[in-house]
């Protein structure tokens, strides 16, 4: 799967898989060094992913998709619309 | 040992399976040994005709379907406005018919299994709750709440939907805690009333909608704690449907945590509450940080692992090189030569030795023969010869010392005076002046007018030789 579009899961899965690798220790040291700048790219990847990570809230009206800002009810009973 | 277990262990065992097997039953039954102490608290025996079940029903929870008197009251927990009903707890009393609903749980200490009250209502007018448990056995012969059709909830989506009231205080809850978690989230609120009687309409349209769009991992279904009747939308036949017709993972977060609907069941998986809900699609933002993190270092470290073996490889290899290289060659060689000239020189040393240790065992040879140990063996051989010398010289005088003891013997036999005590008597001349003695051995020795003394064995006799005696010849047998 090419990086850009893999999933966070699937990116930290892979710099699991790189790490457990490299403990092996039975790489040639090229493949090695290729797969700790690969690790490392992936675990910048993640930091700034989760240093980013916003969850993006959007209302379903009418097929559309608006905006949404949580609306500040009086109490924790405000569940009734009618 | 593992297979005995203390009191404490299996109780918590036991309770552990009860409070998961009856997290929500709704019991019919009588009111007997009713209990109203001080504390608030109601305790009562529900019974029929075989069987009995001891109630607590918390002072917390005796509000809930408190109706009759006009007045609103409202959850202390959720903040939320409590539906008009009878006020169950004033006016329940012994021999009562009620429906309970509430969770099994285990009493420790007294070792009862006991049913927590949630509500408490006269068994007569519980149209909802005979509602209730009819659509669950409905649903249930229908398959809908088996294990085997629920699909897996994906960890950590990227793509979730709601169905909920967009002003409920059950999505702010839920969004805010859902900010925390994850690694940036896509959410879609599909609204929809989750009270009333349009609203099992609208989830179930809004669940077929979301399953159209297919843009969604999972579909959460979201409504704060209620009453029975609030709730009452997610127990309705609709909704379920709805529900298990998704091919999208549904999820639930309907009312707090002892309420149990047939949402509930029906759901892929069940959340006690709407932040449940977010706190199990995602994980901690934080520990995915934190896992980051560890991985990174885990990265260095092996890297770094990797450098220092290759390292030492290269340094391994430089070794063989360089013994490879004729300048080592030459100093093996010398090395070589060294060794050999140790070693001849370790025999050479060895062989005098050698030489040296038969001298010294001559030496101490000849030493033997004629050395100090050879004078001190000449002087015990005078030694013994001494001791046998005063032995001899022992015996010799003990042997002379008996024989002066015989020769004593035989003189005591020899004494003169001895004979006297036989009889015989001594004889001596004293001549006629009365001169010394000498003893008279013939009778030619007297002349008559000669004294003499007789000595006898006792005493001396005193005499006098006369004329007529003299002359008599020795042995002739005349005399006296």
């Amino acid at each position: 799967m090419a990086k850009n579009t893999m999933t966070f899961e699937q990116r930290l899965e892979r710099l699991k898989a790189v790490v457990d690798s490299l403990e092996r220790g039975d790489l040639p040291l090229e493949k090695a060094l290729a797969l700790y700048k690969e690790g490392l790219a992936l675990s910048g990847e993640l930091g700034r992913t989760l240093e980013a990570a916003k969850n993006e809230v959007r209302l379903v009206q009418d097929g559309l998709l608006k905006e949404f800002a949580a609306l500040h009810g009086s109490d924790g009973a405000g569940e009734d619309e009618s | 040992m593992s297979h005995i277990l203390a009191v404490s262990d299996l109780t918590r065992a036991l309770k552990d399976v009860l409070e998961a097997e009856f997290p929500f039953v709704w019991v019919r039954g009588q009111v007997t040994n009713l209990s109203r102490p001080a504390s608030g608290h109601l305790y009562f025996t529900l019974s029929d005709a075989e069987a009995q079940l001891a109630v607590v029903w918390f002072r917390g929870s005796q509000g809930r379907g408190k109706a009759g008197t006009g007045a609103e009251t409202i959850d202390p927990l959720t903040g939320e406005v409590l539906e008009p009903g009878t006020d169950a707890a004033q006016s329940i009393a012994d021999s009562q018919e009620v429906l309970v609903a509430g969770r099994i749980s285990v009493y420790a200490p007294r070792g009862n299994y006991q049913l927590i009250a949630e509500l408490v209502q006269p068994a007569g007018i519980s149209g909802l709750a005979a509602a209730f448990e009819a659509l669950k056995r409905k649903l249930a012969d229908k398959g809908l709440f088996d294990e085997a059709r629920k699909m897996a909830v994906p960890r950590n989506p990227a793509r979730v939907a709601l169905i909920t009231s967009p002003q409920g205080a059950a999505v702010r809850d839920f969004l805010r805690l859902a900010e925390t978690r994850g690694t940036g989230a896509q959410i879609r609120i599909h609204p929809a009333l989750v009270q009333g009687d349009l609203a099992p309409a609208q989830i179930a349209a809004q669940l077929d909608a979301v399953n159209a769009d297919g843009w969604a991992e999972v579909v959460a279904l979201l409504r704060g704690g209620g009453s029975l009747e609030d709730l009452w939308a997610f127990n309705t036949e609709q909704v379920a449907e709805a529900m298990a017709r998704s091919v999208i993972p549904v999820v639930t977060g309907v009312g707090h945590e002892p309420d149990v609907s047939i949402a509930d069941y029906v759901a892929d998986r069940r959340f006690p509450t709407p932040t449940a809900v977010a706190v199990g699609l995602w994980p901690l933002r934080a520990d995915l940080m934190q896992a980051v993190d560890a991985l990174e270092t885990g990265l260095s470290r092996a890297l770094a692992a990797h450098l220092d073996r290759a390292g030492g490889k290269v340094a391994e290899l430089s070794r063989a090189l360089a013994w490879l290289s004729p300048a080592q060659r030459l100093e093996r060689l010398d090395q070589g030569w060294r060794e050999a000239s140790q070693r001849l020189l370790g025999a050479g040393g060895r062989y005098f030795d050698q030489r040296g240790r038969e001298a010294a065992r001559s030496l101490r040879g000849l030493l033997r023969a004629f050395g100090p140990q050879s004078v001190e063996a000449e002087a015990g051989q005078v030694r013994a010869l001494a001791e046998r010398l005063a032995l001899a010289v022992d015996l010799r005088l003990s042997d002379a010392s008996r024989r002066a003891e015989v020769l004593a013997a035989r003189l005591a036999g020899l004494d003169p005076e001895a004979p006297l005590a036989r009889g015989y008597s001594l004889v001596q001349v004293l001549g006629k002046r009365g001169g010394a003695g000498r003893l008279l051995r013939s009778a030619d020795d007297v002349s008559p007018g000669d004294r003499l003394c007789v000595r006898t064995g006792h005493g001396e006799v005193p005499a006098v030789v006369t004329p007529a005696e003299v002359g008599a010849k020795a042995g002739s047998g005349d005399g006296c």
